[in-house]
């Protein structure tokens, strides 16, 4: 077999150090689940699949997922998920009062964000599902994905005044398939003129999905929870070699084409026609 | 820019979670890449320890890597962004003396994900380069790369592999997930001179980050 670990760890054994994360990537076979708590005042408890995965002392503002890190919550159990029905029970953690009981279905191949928000205008609390797009348009763009999970009115998103996206209204989402770029100062507002969410300037990397998801009112303060899906443009692959002078299969050194291109490198570089590097550690 | 109180609530770990929450899976060593919801339940507590506002996601910003040194080696070499070819592959610098650093991926001052720095490890103007070494890298050897800001982020070797192209596992080599970590990549093994003119394997260094 020509695979082989030539030192340390394979592939295999990478998790150990926390190396092999499960790629962010959902697969064919599975799904993952991204959690928003967005509902401003409530420590919950969230129990999935009848104490299967259950995240309790969750307070307002958490997103939780598979392949995340701080100042978000990493819950790799939440992703790689065979798909089916996942019944998901979400209690006050102050009284044990059940705020929600439902079943989630998840579809192979599919990335999903389960939000906990008020609804507008009562305030009840409701749960949203997304689905987190994964591609982009163009490699070298990014998405931005807003989601309107707060107790407001419509709203639109804007950069210094022009418009992005919208009007959305409580439990829409718009997704903004654009250039990786630095967006100044971004918002979300009824106008262009009313900021109601204030962003700053987004930095939005290639190939990152960056997703918003709005907060508030909290006594009288709106805001945004926010997490990022990174790794959205993959290559096929790593081509990183092309002369064949460093060949270690079977014909090396003695086959005809080995010899063959050996002898024209030979043929170039004493005719002056090609300038060799002699030696591998050449800096520049 | 406004800020809700809420979101100054604090959040905190058990230590049990502190392993759950890593990417050191609590279903042991061996590979999980499918799976249902694990057979050992997974529960997590989050209570009471400070956290920081999500919303500095939005301005988070890295910095290109400019220099990558493995002494072991002999490699010093200047790093240089790039993306993705029209066919899909990986960009790549003409030199085998230049690596190319994947621009589209993490840098080594993101919160998570592979830095991936890759070079030809021949071309007939230029002969052999540097990355020719990487086959010879051994657990334990130190890579340094250098950013454009100067600032120096060191790796340790952790695994060296050679595998056969049509298998390289693209999603771990590139992922956005984990630890922030290293992985150098070249080409090598046997040379189809009949068929595509290219190397049939990839060589494969992974380091994980140590400061």
């Amino acid at each position: 077999m020509r695979n082989r670990i030539l030192a340390g760890l394979g592939a295999a054994t990478l998790a150990t150090v926390g190396l092999a994360a499960p790629a962010n990537a959902v697969t064919d076979e599975t799904a993952d689940v991204y959690i928003v708590h967005a509902f401003p005042g409530a420590t919950v408890d969230i129990n999935i699949a009848s104490g299967a995965i259950t995240l309790d002392d969750v307070g307002p503002g958490v997103a939780a997922g598979p392949g995340l890190a701080s100042p978000n919550v990493g819950v790799d159990a939440l992703g790689g998920l065979a798909p089916g029905d996942y019944n998901v029970v979400i209690t006050n953690t102050a009284d044990d009062s059940e705020l929600f009981n439902d079943d989630l279905s998840l579809e192979a191949g599919v990335s999903y964000t389960v939000v906990a928000h008020p609804t507008e205008p009562a305030g009840d609390f409701t749960v949203s599902v997304f689905e987190n797009q994964l591609t982009t348009s163009e490699v070298g763009n990014g998405l931005i994905t807003v989601r309107h999970t707060a107790n407001v009115g419509a709203v639109s998103v804007f950069s210094d005044g022009t418009e992005l996206a919208g009007p959305l209204s409580n439990g829409d989402e718009g997704v903004l398939d654009v250039a990786a770029a630095t967006y100044p100062n971004v918002y979300a507002g009824p106008d262009a003129d009313t900021p109601a969410i204030e962003l700053g300037d987004v930095t939005l990397p290639a190939g990152t999905n960056i997703l918003v998801h709005a907060f508030g009112p909290d006594g009288e303060d709106f805001s945004a929870v926010v997490f990022t899906i990174g790794g959205l443009t993959t290559p096929d692959g790593v081509p990183a070699g092309s002369a064949g002078l460093v060949d270690e299969g079977a014909g090396a050194g003695f086959g005809w084409a080995a010899g063959g291109a050996a002898l024209l490198l030979m043929v170039l570089v004493a005719a002056g026609i090609l300038v060799r590097r002699q030696t591998v550690s050449a800096q520049r | 820019m406004s800020r809700s109180k809420g979101l100054a609530r604090t959040i905190g770990f058990t230590m049990a979670s502190l392993l759950l929450l890593s990417g050191c899976s609590a279903l042991g060593s061996s590979e999980v890449r499918e799976r249902g919801v694990s057979a050992r339940d997974t529960k997590i507590v989050l209570s009471n320890v400070e956290t920081v506002s999500t919303l500095e996601l939005l301005q988070q910003k890295t910095t290109p890597p400019a220099r990558v040194r493995m002494p072991d080696l002999g490699i010093d070499m200047r790093v240089e962004a790039h993306g993705i070819e029209s066919d899909g592959y990986m960009s790549l610098p003409e030199s085998p003396f230049v690596a190319g650093w994947y621009a589209y991926g993490s840098a080594p001052d993101s919160r998570t994900g592979a830095t991936v720095i890759a070079a030809h490890v021949d071309s007939l103007p230029e002969g052999i380069g540097p990355f020719a070494g990487l086959r010879e890298s051994r657990e334990g050897m130190t890579i340094t790369v250098t950013d454009d800001a100067g600032e120096v982020h060191d790796y340790r070797v952790v695994s060296v592999e050679r595998i056969d192209k049509d298998e390289v596992p693209l999603d771990r080599v590139f992922t956005a997930t984990g630890d922030p970590h290293l992985v150098l990549v070249t080409c090598g093994g046997e040379y189809d001179w009949r068929g595509a003119g290219q190397y049939l394997d990839n060589y494969i260094v992974t380091a994980e980050k140590v400061a």
